[in-house]
């Protein structure tokens, strides 16, 4: 299991990339139902609540925008999604947040 | 065994968010992946908030239900909004208290393996409820008890997912060692806020293994629909009746 760790650590520096390519224009959901869904679920819930789940996650849309563009633990980069379709899919990332998209 | 009231996040987290809609998260610690979190909102979802296979799975659900393992009783409160006689089970005594609170008419707080006797025609363990068996050798138990409890042409409707997914390289393969236990079998702690539950393992199975598993214990295993990602739901039933 150490050498699994060790090695799920490395990745976190290694991202393998992804060639998705979002229409321009395409809206947030969009983009998440084609680029997102099948590892973070349905509604960005993961599976079971967990496992990838964004819906409960605190992080600030400056540091989502660095993961998604770069990559993370286990996650490939999308260096293509940018601009307006970035901001756009950060929107929709936010609103999937039920409760604590209510607070901010 | 059942959950001690002081040692229970999942189910005080859940009893928070339904009294005062904190949706502060759960902290999970695994021993297969980084510390993830567990919204307690999610556990309130209505039909059309579930996933696909939890849809599928409560449409298929029919006659007298027991919901093993229901949590905040979401599945269970919609089955008996459809008129179905549910039974919504679960170890942890806050979350039976929120079934309670939530109008769900039968509720118990009690072990799956502790039940008596009984005919369901209906087994529902949804979000991964099958991962109560712990490790693959746990289906032994799992499909004993399930025998005393189901009727004649009853069914188990669970879902699971393959974990192999959080193991892949940047290559594509898998690094997995095979001397190890199953890459399924999860070691579980979880917070919340100051309150720490006692430490758990949980599995999550491949569809061949469970297929396997059911046969080796005189049931049949369909998948009925796959999910979008490694996941699917399964209909379990006796193959001697």
């Amino acid at each position: 299991m150490k050498t699994l760790l060790l090695s799920l650590t490395l990745l976190s520096t290694i991202c393998i990339g992804s060639d998705y390519e979002p229409p321009v224009g395409a809206s947030g959901a969009q983009i998440f139902n084609d680029a997102c869904m099948a590892c973070h679920g349905d509604n960005g819930t993961g599976k079971f609540g967990l496992f990838f789940d964004l819906t409960s996650s605190t992080l600030q849309v400056e540091e989502a925008k660095v993961i998604i563009q770069q990559g993370g633990l286990m996650m490939p980069a999308f260096p293509n999604i940018n601009g307006k379709e970035l901001d756009a899919l950060l929107t929709y990332l936010v609103s999937l947040r039920p409760v604590l998209a209510a607070k901010e | 065994m059942l959950i001690d009231k002081n040692q229970d996040p999942i189910g005080t987290a859940l009893l928070r968010f339904y009294e005062t809609q904190d949706d502060t998260p759960i902290q999970v610690e695994m021993d297969i992946a980084e510390e993830d979190t567990l919204a307690p909102s999610y556990f309130f979802r209505d039909f059309e908030q579930c996933p696909a296979l939890e849809q599928t799975a409560l449409k298929l659900a029919h006659g007298k239900v027991l919901d093993v393992g229901a949590g905040a009783g979401s599945h269970s409160l919609y089955l008996q909004n459809q008129g179905l006689d549910v039974t919504a089970l679960d170890i942890s005594p806050h979350s039976v208290e929120v079934m309670k609170k939530r109008g769900l008419a039968k509720v118990r707080l009690a072990n799956f393996y502790d039940l008596p006797q009984e005919s369901f025609d209906t087994l529902l363990l949804l979000m991964n409820g099958i991962g109560l068996v712990q490790t693959l050798d746990g289906f032994d138990a799992f499909f004993l008890k399930a025998r005393t409890l189901l009727a004649p042409k009853g069914q188990i409707l669970l879902d699971s997912s393959d974990l192999i997914y959080m193991f892949e390289q940047e290559d594509g393969s898998y690094l997995i060692d095979l001397n190890d236990k199953y890459h399924g079998e999860v070691a579980f702690d979880l917070s919340y806020k100051n309150i720490t539950g006692q430490p758990f393992n949980w599995l999550y199975v491949a569809e061949d293994l469970l297929q396997d598993a059911a046969e080796e214990h005189g049931f049949n295993c369909e998948i009925i629909q796959q999910g979008p990602h490694y996941d699917y739901l399964a209909k379990l039933t006796l193959l001697d009746v």
